[in-house]
């Protein structure tokens, strides 16, 4: 019985003492999008990349809960590739140097604000503060404080005096999505949330942020749960089929993000 | 959307049922592995630590015992298999699954040994001593009188944790493994519509936990029987 | 037979026995008594190691067996038995096979001659019916008897009871002391703590007194309850008798 017991015990700390010492994961085979054929992809159950990879051939899908742990699989070598929006991509990449992403992405994609499917007239408002604040310039200075190299110049903040007389509305978000909507410390912040504070401060809302697991996003717009639900979502045929769409506010693509060679 | 629609949207277009056949073959196949891990590992450290409460042999494996019993107890499931998935077997090429069937057995086992254990706590102490005053050595009388007596009584209680460990394996989702209630989570994310995939899932559970239930009943009242005669 | 020297034991701060030096021939039916907390029973459990004693030596034919390994110490209470308060049957077993598990266990007889055995224990012990039923349908002066049936199977030399008859109805305390009767008038050494000074007087070869983890005084029956000479033995069968 002794025996056994030290003999798991060992066992366990050797697994553990090769994972430590990083045994190398095994080397990339992805580097077209065509290899991606009869590969194990990683995605994050629910997203546009998901809806993607089930359409490759003969592969593998793992749909992971959130994206970082699909980027931690992919540097164990636990799967092969992620199909992953292009700007969040990005934001592993900075934070990941043993990861890379093949040149070659898919077709473009519109993100939007998805609204409870009778609710014309939230979505009609919505979009009048986003032809504004696009007219305006306010989006792109949105946008530019998360480009890499403009990161952090040019923060959005609530003018002065600013009327939030019409009440809260709800944003139901995944804040897994860097850097469209992250977690730092115990705010969520990133491109989403100031587009939609600005878009509230344009309406007279106060802006109210609820995370939640990013599949339950559509379900609890369609319950009322949430006014709108804004998580880099792209416009699908299904989606279309459950909730409203505002005007697209940004465009961006898939690409497969892959280990270095 | 009408509940003829919603179910054909959920459960029929594109075979999305399978989601959920396949979903309860992955969870099955992990319970029942992990059930078997659990009993062996379970039954092998309640020996050890009631035999060192009995005899004061065996202490370093009895230490062992109890950092194994404190570490499980004392940490979520779902902590314990992302670090296995995550940690331990982080460079391993190994299939989900069978890290899912270790990580639920090992966590199953903690719980299994402390009721074996206080099953043949439970078992009078003159019943050693009897089997030992007839020239039995100990593991004989572990084997032939202490254990039958013990297993007896703790029969239920271990169905009971097998039952248990069915409706923990729902977090198996964590690691990207599509059990029953990730193949729920799959149709609910391509048809977001929360209701008949969790009703489906919530309904399947309940269906295999009764049945399970059922049969703990039955056997338990033929464990009754036999104490009558 | 058994022969023992300055035996001791502790139990953490409590000195339960305090240095006893004893011995106990072949044929002999040694009866102790003495008030409870006195070690006796200690004592009983001791010889077969039941107890591990703190000190001294225990000698069983010549042989010591205090500082032996569990393997020999198994063998040696093969030829020692044991019968106790609570009878301890095995109760998932029928009676039976609580008789024949050790013989057919530790290889000494087949299944079917431990059968043959069990049937002719039974007999002897009055209770031919019973080998297929339960422990748990019977009353506790035949448990008592299935146990000294089971302890018999592996035909011991010497047979130590443990208050044999302090867990039992009063009705039923005779038919146990009849049968440890017959196994004396048989010849079996046997070594029996009890509360039965009846017995005591008509079966015993020799009646020993314990008190304070010590045996105070000893003596054939006759002189013991006639003429004892402590004050301790004179309060106590006083109280009892």
């Amino acid at each position: 019985m002794k025996k056994t017991i030290t003999g798991f015990a060992a066992s366990l700390m050797l697994a553990a003492m090769l994972s430590s010492c990083g045994a190398s994961a095994k080397p990339n085979p992805v580097h077209s999008i065509d290899d991606l054929k009869g590969k194990t992809i990683g995605v994050q159950l629910g997203t546009t990349g998901d809806t993607l990879a089930e359409d490759v051939e003969d592969a593998t899908v793992e749909k992971y809960n959130k994206y970082s742990d699909a980027v931690q699989a992919l540097k164990q070598g636990k799967i092969d590739a992620i199909i992953i929006d292009s700007d969040t991509a990005e934001a592993f990449l900075r934070n990941n140097q043993d990861i890379t992403k093949l040149s070659e992405g898919y077709a473009d994609e519109s993100y939007a604000i998805a609204i409870k499917l009778e609710n014309t007239a939230l979505q009609s408002e919505i979009n009048g503060a986003l032809k504004t604040l696009s007219d305006n310039g306010t989006l792109k200075q949105i946008k530019d404080n998360y480009d890499s190299e403009n990161a952090g110049k040019s923060a959005y903040t609530t003018p002065e005096g600013t009327d939030h007389s019409k009440g809260k509305l709800v944003m139901a978000t995944n804040a897994e999505f860097p850097p469209y909507e992250f977690k730092n410390g115990a705010d969520i912040i990133g491109f989403d949330i100031d587009m939609m504070n600005a878009v509230c401060d344009q309406l007279g809302y106060e802006l109210q942020v609820e995370d939640m697991a990013f599949d339950s996003i559509i379900p609890a717009v369609q319950s009322g749960k949430a006014d709108v639900g804004v998580a880099g979502m792209t416009v699908t045929p299904d989606r279309e089929k459950n909730v409203l769409f505002s005007d697209t506010y940004t465009t961006t693509h898939l690409v497969v993000m892959v280990r270095k060679d | 959307m009408n509940f003829a629609e919603s179910f054909r949207q959920n459960f029929i277009e594109e075979d999305r049922w399978r989601y959920l056949t396949d979903g309860l073959k992955t969870t099955l196949i992990i319970t029942f592995f992990a059930v078997i891990i659990g009993m062996v590992l379970g039954f092998l450290v309640a020996i050890i630590r009631s035999t060192y409460l009995r005899t004061k042999r065996l202490l370093i494996p009895d230490i062992l015992c109890r950092i194994y019993l404190t570490v499980i107890r004392g940490t979520p499931v779902v902590v314990q298999l992302l670090i296995i998935y995550f940690v331990i077997f982080a460079s391993v090429p190994i299939s989900k699954t069978f890290v899912a069937i270790i990580a639920f057995g090992i966590n199953s086992g903690a719980y299994v040994a402390e009721i074996v254990r206080g099953g043949i706590m439970a078992v009078d102490v003159g019943q050693l001593e009897a089997g030992r005053s007839l020239g039995l050595n100990y593991r004989q009388t572990m084997v032939s009188i202490i254990m039958p007596q013990a297993l007896k009584t703790v029969l239920p209680a271990l169905a009971n944790e097998a039952i248990v460990l069915l409706k923990e394996t729902s977090v198996a989702g964590y690691i990207a493994i599509a059990d029953i209630t990730k193949g729920g989570d799959i149709i609910r994310s391509q048809t977001f519509s929360a209701f008949m995939p969790l009703i489906a899932v919530a309904l399947i559970y309940l269906i295999m936990v009764v049945l399970l239930t059922r049969l703990v009943n039955l056997l338990e009242r033929r464990l009754a029987s036999n104490d009558k005669r | 037979m058994i022969s023992v020297k300055n035996l001791t034991k502790d139990f953490g701060d409590r000195k339960v026995l305090k240095g006893i030096t004893e011995e106990i021939q072949k044929g002999e039916k040694v009866v102790i008594i003495g008030p409870s907390g006195s070690g006796k029973s200690t004592f009983l459990r001791c010889l077969n190691l039941m107890e591990t004693p703190t000190s001294g030596e225990i000698y069983f034919d010549g042989k010591e067996i205090t500082k032996l390994h569990d393997k020999e110490i198994n063998l040696i209470r093969r030829r020692m038995g044991m019968v106790f308060q609570h009878f301890n049957l095995f109760p998932h077993l029928t009676i039976k096979k609580n008789i024949t598990l050790a013989p057919v266990k530790l290889g000494i007889m087949t299944q079917e001659e431990a059968d043959k055995k069990a049937a002719e224990l039974l007999k002897r012990v009055g209770l031919p019916d019973k080998a297929d039923d339960y422990p748990a349908s019977l009353s506790g002066g035949q448990k008592q008897r299935i146990a000294i049936a089971r302890t018999l199977a592996m035909n011991p030399e010497v047979i130590l009871f443990d208050e044999p008859t302090s867990a039992l109805d009063p009705e039923m305390v005779g038919e146990v002391l009849n049968l440890m009767k017959q196994l004396a008038d048989e010849g079996m050494t046997m070594v029996v703590v009890t509360h039965e000074m009846g017995f005591a007087k008509e079966v015993a070869s020799r009646v020993m007194f314990m008190a304070d983890g010590v045996v105070m005084e000893q003596n054939s029956p006759d002189k013991f309850f006639s003429n004892p000479e402590s004050p301790r033995l004179k309060e106590f069968l006083s109280r009892v008798l």
